[in-house]
């Protein structure tokens, strides 16, 4: 039997290597992971707005200079994919301090805290998205469900947070259950569409329905949550310093997160994420091998509306208001540009999406009157000229390449068409 | 016309044939693909479907795999016997069939290795929240699954194990197939489909293909096979059945079937019956190297 | 009674531009298989380029409403023909091929840039702008029913144009090889076609057609806005997923039926203007997962 190269890099795997030299590889990771974090601080930290177009124009142009060198490009690659451990660990570091970092500024820790709240939503579609790869233009329809379930529980019946949260996405997983049943008969622009208008006519719906979510008054004074008698509305000391109040929501962004991460991770890794994916690549192969389509896809939307409805959760008791113009097409655009632009099937990508997504707009504030134009903008050229997403995983990239490679087929054969030319 | 099949001697054990198909038929709106089919096959034989183009061996396999819906008859699998008609075509695999595609279905964007790993799908436990939990009965199940995957892959040699962890559309054309092979073989059915397996290959290739089907069959599975390729159905079936217009015209040896008036005006058209060619034999490539 | 007949007048107009919209999005979708959801911007876009023609020309000193109101739609239709073509050329081709998603949301982002774009650059673009509309005061009777002359005039016009499109399609060459390019591009690209070529005539008439029916509506409500484009587009889309998309003979229909079942909505159901929009989703949901060929459609079995 031939030796077979389980990864096909310069790093093999980490047992075959001396502690010297994993020592090494770990410190190097983090190297380029802090000098990242740094380089997205000083974006933060940058006010004036034509100032951060600019920065942002330069980082642009370096990430573009990087892609040129693909030694370099690899070898972070082959860093992250080998120590995965590390890099979580840094990363947990970096994330924890960032509200220690900007505690004079509880605008910039709130916006932590909102970019978290997407980035869990993004993960969720993530996981319709990007594993199952079910398009679901509507993902606002799940974010609005945990919302308005965990805001109306709280303002009502004065049901506590931490029992709203879960109710919130279980109910959004239920409208994620509701939404598969057509879902299951139509495919790729037919099922874009279905859920598209799925998701117009549910905001329609949040508009009228007033006993439900009390039309276009919106839910007012939604409580914030509190944890051992520790009201979210008040400012931590930690080791002397004060964080504002922000912080509380930031770090349970946070560890929601850690926990979307790993449940992600771990469906990814498993039976469930593999007949998901056989499912994507071809649903008629995959049925004749014993995966249940019905139960899977349905399985799939329900999983990614739950992290929607969780997300909407958080973000209903963190703004305390809820409104029917949250829950807009945009929104829903807003977060499947997140996983898009972020690299769909790509966990951390989609992460990066998110926080990025969310912060730029909002740093470009003065720019009020442009900022959906720019929006639109670059996703439009994103899409054209970098479809994968910035940060794409490595399988995702191999999907783009197989599409690449059967066009470069179909082209091949260009030269004959003008055998009998039209004209 | 039709003659009783014949129990094969390889299937001694067996009491009964291990699938039953009984008046078989299946219509599109008016067009009536499959009628009234008969058909059995014993434990531990290669029997194969020969028939021209359009004469309904791929709808055939469709109905059997459960992607369309009988439209009357019946077909039992197995012992004790279960119905297979009216069951979702995942269903069937779990009851223990497995089949290819002519036109190749993997799964280009998972690896070698993950395309193996699904065709293991129906020996996979592994629910919900066992997954989530990460329990180490599922390390344990997924590490011997990894194990056999290369087992099975292993079978093709190195062609299929040196692309291991490469997706399934990089490889070449005739490896595709063989990965084909390779996903069914994982499964580890009853009853394995094997739909053209040589399908544009070349000679070299076929003849390996040929001898990769009779390992297959020493090992214990029980093939149904469609092919054109007559020296490949000379080569490994014991039994062969020829369908035209969606009905059995023939059945027995391969040289009693190809001698078959019937498939001879089949394949060729009323004239050829007459002079009496044996016409399917020379529709052959030289197959021999 | 009256009343059902002034509705169905109403219909009809509403439908015309339905209708032309929707030649737009099935022609898209025949030959790129996209949906291209700025199509409804480019419905926005051509009355707005409509708008600036009538205000240039009434400032110059030109009286004659009739000439001003063509002059209105060619230029409009040949400007937002280009924007169609120019969208095609820079932002769908390179995207050919691709998964659907990515063109879906390609054309998502550009709708934006158009509306945006138009909102912020277009002289108090955010606001709603009067429309230049002389006829539509001036009324005659059939019987009960009071018409405007300008109703009159859109529902005779979108007939023409929908007639016009319909005869291109079937008796041209350029329609022939359209509908070869839906069937199959490959074996069209084979038989000689121009592709390319046929894409882009797709973009001229579609985005003419769209532009239009954004005369139209903007001539029959005396209005116009910058946001008006995304309703029109979702309409519009419904529509052609009515008679089956792709189906060209189908969108001819597909905008009067929707219409007609708009009109019924508001007049039958309770509350109906508020949820007539909901109506119209579930229509849309109905038909894509169990008529995806249309209403009136043979329904296609694709399987193994």
């Amino acid at each position: 039997m031939p030796e077979i190269d389980f990864i096909s890099s310069q790093i093999r795997k980490d047992d075959d290597r001396s502690t010297a030299e994993r020592v090494r590889d770990r410190l190097e990771l983090t190297g380029y992971l802090v000098f990242f974090f740094i380089l997205f601080l000083i974006g933060l930290a940058i006010k004036d707005a034509y100032l951060l177009m600019g920065y942002l124009a330069l980082v642009g142009a370096g990430a573009f200079m990087w892609r040129k060198l693909p030694r370099l490009d690899q070898r972070f690659r082959d860093l992250v994919q080998v120590h995965k451990g590390q890099m979580v660990l840094v990363m947990s570091v970096l994330l924890a301090v960032y509200p220690l970092i900007f505690a004079h500024d509880a605008y910039l820790v709130h916006l932590g805290a909102l970019a978290g709240i997407f980035v869990i939503v993004a993960l969720g579609l993530n996981i319709t998205l990007g594993f199952a790869g079910l398009l679901d233009v509507g993902f606002a329809v799940y974010f609005a469900a945990g919302a308005y379930t965990s805001a109306q529980l709280a303002v009502i019946w004065d049901v506590d947070f931490w029992v709203g949260l879960p109710l919130g996405g279980l109910v959004a997983a239920f409208f994620g259950f509701l939404v598969a049943w057509p879902a299951l008969r139509v495919k790729g622009h037919y099922l874009a569409m279905v859920t598209l208008g799925y998701g117009l006519m549910m905001n329609i719906l949040h508009r009228n329905l007033k006993g439900v979510t009390n039309g276009t008054d919106g839910v007012i004074n939604i409580p914030a949550p509190t944890i051992f008698g520790h009201d979210f509305l008040s400012p931590i000391t930690v080791f002397g310093f004060t964080l504002p109040f922000q912080t509380n929501f930031y770090y349970l962004t946070l560890i929601l997160i850690a926990i979307t991460m790993l449940i992600s991770y771990r469906l990814l890794n498993s039976n469930i994420g593999r007949r998901w994916e056989a499912m994507r690549e071809d649903d008629v192969a995959a049925h004749c091998f014993g995966i249940d389509l019905t139960f899977n896809k349905v399985l799939a939307f329900s999983t990614g509306a739950f992290f929607g409805g969780i997300g909407g959760a958080v973000f209903a008791h963190m703004i305390g208001f809820v409104h029917p113009d949250n829950f807009i097409l945009l929104t829903s655009i807003t977060i499947l540009a997140m996983v898009l632009i972020g690299g769909m099937g790509s966990i951390w990508g989609v992460a990066l999406g998110a926080v990025l997504l969310i912060m730029i707009p909002e740093r470009l504030r003065d720019f009020e009157v442009l900022r959906m134009l720019l929006f639109g903008l670059s996703m439009a050229l994103i899409m054209i000229f970098r479809p994968q997403g910035l940060f794409p995983s490595q399988r995702r990239r191999r999907e783009l390449e197989s599409a690449r490679v059967e066009e470069l087929i179909k082209a091949s054969g260009k030269e004959n068409a003008h055998v009998r030319p039209v004209d | 016309m039709t003659k009783d099949p014949r129990p094969s001697p390889e299937a001694a054990g067996a009491d009964q044939p291990i699938l039953r198909i009984e008046g078989v038929s299946k219509s599109f709106g008016g067009i009536r693909a499959v009628q009234n089919l008969n058909l059995s096959v014993e434990t531990g034989e290669v029997v194969a479907i020969i028939g021209p183009n359009g004469s309904g061996k791929t709808t055939f396999f469709n109905l059997l795999s459960g992607l369309y819906p009988v439209t009357s008859g019946s077909i039992e699998f197995d012992d004790p016997p279960s119905s297979l008609v009216g069951l979702p075509a995942h269903k069937i695999n779990e009851l223990g069939i497995a089949r290819t595609f002519q036109t190749l279905r993997l799964f280009p964007n998972l690896t070698v290795a993950e395309n193996v790993l699904i065709g293991m799908n129906r020996h996979l436990n592994g629910g919900f929240l066992q997954s989530l939990l990460r329990t180490p009965a599922i390390v344990e199940d997924e590490k011997k699954a990894e194990e056999r995957a290369t087992e099975t892959l292993g079978f093709f040699g190195p062609r299929l194990l040196s692309m291991y962890n490469e997706p399934a559309y990089s490889l070449s054309y005739a490896n595709r197939r063989r990965l084909e092979i390779a996903r069914v073989l994982a499964s580890r059915p009853k009853l394995i489909l094997l739909d053209e397996p040589v399908a544009g290959m070349n000679p070299t290739e076929t003849a390996e293909i040929m001898e990769d089907i009779k390992r297959i069959n020493t090992m214990g599975f029980t093939v149904l096979l469609i092919e054109h390729d007559m020296a490949l159905v000379r080569g490994v079936a014991e039994r062969v059945i020829a369908l035209d217009h969606g009905t059995k015209i023939a059945e027995g040896s391969f040289d009693d079937v190809c001698n078959d008036p019937e498939v001879i005006e089949a394949y060729l058209g009323r004239g050829a019956a007459a002079a009496g060619g044996a016409a399917p034999a020379s529709d052959a490539p030289e197959a021999r190297p | 009674m009256e009343i059902w007949l002034q509705q169905l007048v109403n219909a009809l107009t509403i439908g015309g531009m339905y209708t032309l919209v929707a030649v737009g999005f099935t022609l898209f979708f025949g030959v790129l298989g996209l949906i291209n959801f700025a199509h409804g911007e480019v419905f926005m876009f051509g009355a707005f380029v409509a708008l600036t023609v009538s205000t240039a020309v009434i400032a110059a000193g030109m009286e004659n409403a009739l000439f001003i109101i063509v002059l209105m739609f060619v230029v409009s239709m040949t400007v937002s023909a280009a924007l169609g073509v120019g969208m095609e050329r820079v932002a769908f081709r390179p995207l050919r091929g691709l998964p659907p998603l990515l063109l879906l949301v390609t054309s998502l982002s550009i709708g934006i840039v158009i509306r945006e774009a138009i909102k912020e650059f277009y002289p108090e673009g955010a606001n709603p702008l009067a429309f230049f509309s002389p006829y539509s005061f001036d009324t005659f009777d059939i019987g009960n029913i009071t018409i405007s002359y300008t109703q009159a005039g859109l529902i005779l016009l979108s007939i023409l144009l929908v007639a016009g499109v319909y005869l291109l399609v079937t008796k041209t060459w350029l329609g022939r090889a359209m509908r070869a390019t839906s069937e199959d591009v490959e074996a069209a690209r084979m038989m000689g076609i121009n592709v390319n070529r046929v894409i882009r005539d797709a973009f001229i008439i579609g985005s003419a057609l769209g532009a239009a029916a954004g005369v139209m509506n903007g001539l029959y409500y005396q209005s116009i806005r910058f946001d008006m484009g995304w309703v029109m587009g979702v309409k519009g889309f419904t529509a052609a997923v009515i008679g089956g998309l792709g189906n060209v003979y189908g969108a001819v229909y597909g905008g009067y039926i929707l219409a007609l079942f708009e009109v019924l909505v508001v007049a039958l159901v309770p509350n109906g203007s508020q949820y007539k929009d909901v109506f119209v989703f579930l229509i849309l949901i109905g038909i894509l997962v169990f008529r995806p060929s249309g209403l009136l459609g043979t329904p296609q079995t694709k399987v193994g």
